[in-house]
């Protein structure tokens, strides 16, 4: 029987710990990926259809009026800004719900396109376009977050109930999403029937496109959605980390699952359904940025969340960027270019995770 | 009070099933508790009513004679640390990443990281070995380490009791000593008591003061290892004859096991009482 | 045998209705009498002219998808392997969606188009798709429930290819491509019934020698190539029947999904086998098919809903019921 005395002298000598304060080093990659996001950015304003030179983007910017006559000014505030502004705040969020609903569900390959959650809001702001009548952001912004709510519901609890043996894999979650999407999809081309009007808003709604004239009204009108949020989403950040742990672990920790499933809910709804009525049903970004995240500044979710949304926000604008060139001078939808790019990296994940033996 | 833990006649039953039926028992303090069973028995569901991961359909489970069901988690937290069957932790998460998740019961989510909460983990850590260990991976340990590590998040949670849900069923055997000598010494160093869930017959009587066996949802026999490892008890347990020896270095009885009895009539006590032969 | 028969004369059934639904009524004693050769020539016309070729080719449809997915979940031993949930599917899309885009002249009716160029473009989408998807699962092992995820991924990256071509297209194209994409037996005429025709029997043709080989794989890899089962060739044609059936099919109706995949287990209920049937599944699509059609076109008043969103409706309810009951199959 080996008898292994406690070396206290050890603790007591102060050994190398890593500190479990907020790190200096969590600040520096913090600041880093803020830089490079300001890059991609200020790369937005300035590329496109036309390129324009740095003085004549900074000038614009300074001006501050769209109506000053110069068409650079029309071109870099009145469609670039906007655009840059929606891809940033819209990406970060879709990549902060897609780390809580991965958190959630120990699933890496959950995201809020793929499990339908997008499809599901914008199929309800699409409703309360067409069927409904409201036009205002205001009033279908709140059909955006009952469609995010449900559609998290329905696809997470058909994912729990697939996944309640032991041995069964957090595939089936993805799989539930497939089925959700599908059928989504087929009361969305009943919807068009009924109402061929609807079929421009469905066009825009189903892709997830920067443009298509929703503009930063709608993003002022969601912005409370998004900051509380994203507010709400640093404070569950250490729940998720007891959660990682399995849900038996996390409640022999003391947390309580219920409440803390129904704030997961609560942030999911309110960065999805203000991200899809900004850009519409856009994929991907909620399932490849926490992985992105994670890769740089391990599972800690009090780095990973901000530093998820910030990555986001430029991978979003990075996509668009390269819609914007690739075609030129029409557009590529950042839902098409992100699902191209982003299918291959997700099959990237599925072969890399163990989780996928199954 | 010597029991730490009452259970009054508690049952847990999922739909048609009943995996634990009428079970009164008391779990003493400063003592090491294993629970035996075969498959399927309701061992592990009767740990985890203690554990309060299940509430229990009849019944109640007292805490120093305080219903735990009226005890937030969070207090629970503080008082009894739980170690699930099979845990999971992210892939890249640290020995010491994983110990501090220890201290949330002690943290709001406001709260910062405080000197306390540093000494707590460092002489986790140290008490399971594992300080050169604590910034490597979880996935890069072995077994044993791992389940070190799982233990030494508990420790880090500062409590009195300690339960573990099958602690070294996945384990190689040298594993499995590593992880319940690790036990053993937490036990006479900080009077923790343990309560484990074990499938091995011999290494329960090596490590536990005190046996319960458990049949079909009913204790069958509770008592010191001497007690309980008697060939009438484990064939009524397991549908096995065996021998029981004499380990001489340990001074704690060795199951040999002989024939099995699957299919044959059953000699024995009646089993339709629940306390059979319960031996204090 | 019971089981052939009951599905067969639910069949008749099914089509003599389904002949005589739409804007012109036709009682089912007159729809007979019509398809033995007498009847008013009225009635004849529209039932020869315009509804025959589209009951007929939901049968021969529903048929060729429901035996790509017989096949697929029984050489892997995956009830959810299904080639629409492989990729094949939104592959063999993009194919037409290509021929369509790339290759059409604008102006002609979607039939004609479609003789030629798209179902050999299809082909080659759904072919190509499969073969991602194979070079994936040599890559990662496929057991349980990955394949199909990797597929998710695969169509993902399909159907966004077909958005960027629909993005680059002319008018014209897009609307046809639209309204092809949403999977439908509107328009579609007695070409596309020879079309999935001749490659149903092809396939059948295919498979009839290696229906051994099969049976063989069902007690998986190891067992069969124990028994002399020559694995790659049995496989490889087992699967290439598939993704024929599949891409063909979809280049003539689109992609109408969750007949593949809700066929075979019918078949199987049916005829309480643990492994679909490959004659019987083909029967219960073609039911399938047939019924959904006969839905899309009488659950609206004088709208005619597309047959994919139907199937759908339906089908992914099932597929959810299958993904919460089925944790134990490999």
């Amino acid at each position: 029987m080996i008898l292994r005395a406690p070396d206290l002298s050890e603790a007591s000598r102060g050994r190398a710990l890593r500190s479990r304060t907020p790190t200096r080093h969590g600040a520096l990659v913090l600041l880093g990926a803020l830089v490079v996001v300001a890059v991609i950015a200020a790369l937005s304003l300035a590329l496109g259809s036309r390129a324009l030179d740095p003085e004549v983007v900074v000038h614009a910017l300074l001006s501050g009026s769209i109506n000053d006559g110069s068409e650079a000014s029309a071109i870099v505030l009145g469609q670039r800004l906007p655009r840059t502004l929606i891809g940033l705040t819209g990406g970060a969020a879709l990549a902060v719900a897609g780390a809580v609903i991965q958190g959630h569900t120990r699933n890496p390959l959950a995201d809020p396109g793929l499990l339908g959650v997008t499809s599901g809001a914008s199929l309800a702001v699409v409703l309360a376009i067409s069927v409904v009548g409201i036009t205002t952001a205001t009033g279908y912004v709140w059909f955006a977050f009952a469609g995010a709510g449900l559609g998290t519901v329905v696809v997470v609890t058909i994912g729990l109930a697939a996944g309640r043996r032991r041995d069964a894999s957090p595939a089936a979650l993805v799989l539930a999403g497939a089925a959700v999407s599908a059928f989504l999809g087929a009361v969305t081309s009943l919807l068009l029937l009924i109402d061929v009007a609807a079929l421009d808003a469905y066009r825009f709604w189903s892709v997830g496109s920067l443009t298509g004239g929703r503009g930063v009204d709608t993003l002022l009108v969601v912005a409370p959605a998004l900051v509380v949020g994203m507010v709400l989403a640093l404070i569950h950040a250490r729940s998720l980390d007891a959660l990682a742990l399995g849900d038996d672990a996390a409640r022999a920790l003391g947390r309580r699952l219920l409440p803390t499933r129904l704030l997961g809910l609560a942030i999911v709804t309110m960065l999805v359904g203000a991200a899809t009525a900004v850009l519409g049903s856009l994929g991907f970004i909620g399932l490849l940025v926490p992985h992105i995240a994670r890769w740089i500044s391990g599972p800690g979710h009090r780095l990973l969340l901000p530093l998820s949304a910030v990555i986001g926000g430029g991978l979003t604008v990075a996509a668009d960027i390269v819609g914007r060139l690739v075609v030129a001078p029409d557009e590529l939808p950042v839902g098409i270019v992100l699902g191209t790019i982003g299918a291959p990296l997700f099959v990237l994940i599925v072969l890399r995770s163990r989780q996928g033996r199954a | 009070m010597n029991a730490l833990f009452d259970l009054d006649d508690i049952s847990v039953r999922y739909g048609d099933h009943t995996a634990v039926d009428g079970v009164s028992l008391q779990l003493r303090r400063d003592r090491i508790t294993a629970i035996i069973g075969p498959n399927g028995c309701g061992k592990s569901t009767l740990l985890r009513a203690v554990a309060r991961l299940q509430a229990p359909s009849v019944g109640r489970v007292t805490l120093d004679d305080q219903d735990v069901s009226n005890i937030p988690p969070r207090v629970y937290a503080r008082r009894v640390a739980v170690l699930p069957q099979a845990p999971t932790a992210p892939e890249s998460l640290t020995v010491a990443d994983l110990v501090a998740r220890g201290r949330d019961p002690h943290r709001r989510w406001w709260d910062g990281w405080s000197q306390a909460d540093e000494d707590a983990v460092r002489e986790s850590l140290a008490q399971t070995g594992l300080m050169d260990l604590a910034e490597r991976p979880l996935e890069s340990l072995s077994g044993g380490q791992r389940q070190r590590a799982w233990i030494a998040l508990a420790l880090a949670q500062r409590t009195d009791a300690l339960l573990l849900d099958e602690p070294t069923t996945y384990l190689d055997i040298a594993h499995q000593l590593d992880v319940l000598d690790t036990v053993q010494n937490l036990h006479h160093e900080r009077g923790l008591t343990v309560i484990m869930v074990l499938h091995d017959l011999s290494l329960a009587a090596r490590y536990a003061d005190e046996i319960v066996a458990i049949r079909d949802g009913r204790v069958v026999a509770a008592g010191n290892a001497h007690e309980v490892m008697t060939p009438d008890v484990l064939r009524e347990v397991f549908d096995v004859d065996c021998r029981v020896l004499l380990d001489d270095d340990t001074g704690r009885p060795l199951v040999v096991p002989g024939v099995s009895l699957i299919g044959r009539k059953m000699t024995g006590p009646d089993r339709s009482t629940p306390e059979a032969t319960h031996v204090r | 045998m019971i089981v052939i028969a009951a599905v067969i004369v639910s069949i008749a059934l099914l089509a003599v209705v389904s002949l005589g639904v739409g804007e012109y009524p036709i009682s089912p004693g007159r729809v007979v009498a019509t398809l033995l050769g007498g009847g008013d020539p009225r009635e004849a016309l529209v039932v020869h002219n315009l509804r025959l070729p589209r009951t007929s080719l939901a049968l021969v449809a529903g048929a060729a998808l429901a035996v790509a997915g017989a096949v697929t979940q029984t050489t892997a031993r995956n009830a959810l392997a299904s080639p629409d949930l492989l990729g094949v599917t939104a592959g063999a899309g993009a194919g037409a969606v290509a021929a369509i885009v790339f290759g059409g002249a604008g102006g002609e009716a979607i039939g004609g188009l479609l003789s030629l160029g798209a179902p050999v473009s299809a082909l080659a989408g759904g072919l190509l798709a499969a073969a991602v998807v194979g070079v994936l699962l040599r890559i990662g092992g496929g057991r349980g429930l990955r394949p199909v995820l990797l597929g998710v991924a695969v169509s993902a990256f399909f159907s966004s290819l077909t958005s960027w071509m629909l993005v680059e297209a002319s008018l014209d194209d897009v609307e046809r491509a639209t309204a092809w994409l949403t999977g439908s037996l509107s328009g579609r005429g007695w070409t596309e019934v020879l079309t999935v025709s001749i490659t149903l029997a092809a396939a059948s043709a295919l498979l009839v020698p290696v229906a051994r080989g099969l049976a063989a794989l069902q007690l998986g890899p190891d067992t069969a190539r124990a028994l002399g089962t020559p694995i790659p060739l049995t496989v490889g044609t087992l699967l290439g029947a598939s993704v024929l059936l599949t891409s063909v099919t979809v280049s003539a109706v689109g992609p109408i999904g969750f007949v593949a995949l809700v066929a075979p287990h019918l078949a199987s209920l049916a005829s309480r086998t643990p492994r679909p049937p490959l004659i019987v599944s083909g029967l219960f699509g073609a039911l399938i098919l047939l019924a959904s059609d006969l839905a899309a076109r009488t659950v609206i008043p004088s709208f005619t809903v597309p047959t994919g969103a139907v199937t759908a409706l339906v089908g992914a309810p099932f597929l959810v019921w299958l993904l919460v009951r089925s944790t134990r199959t490999p």
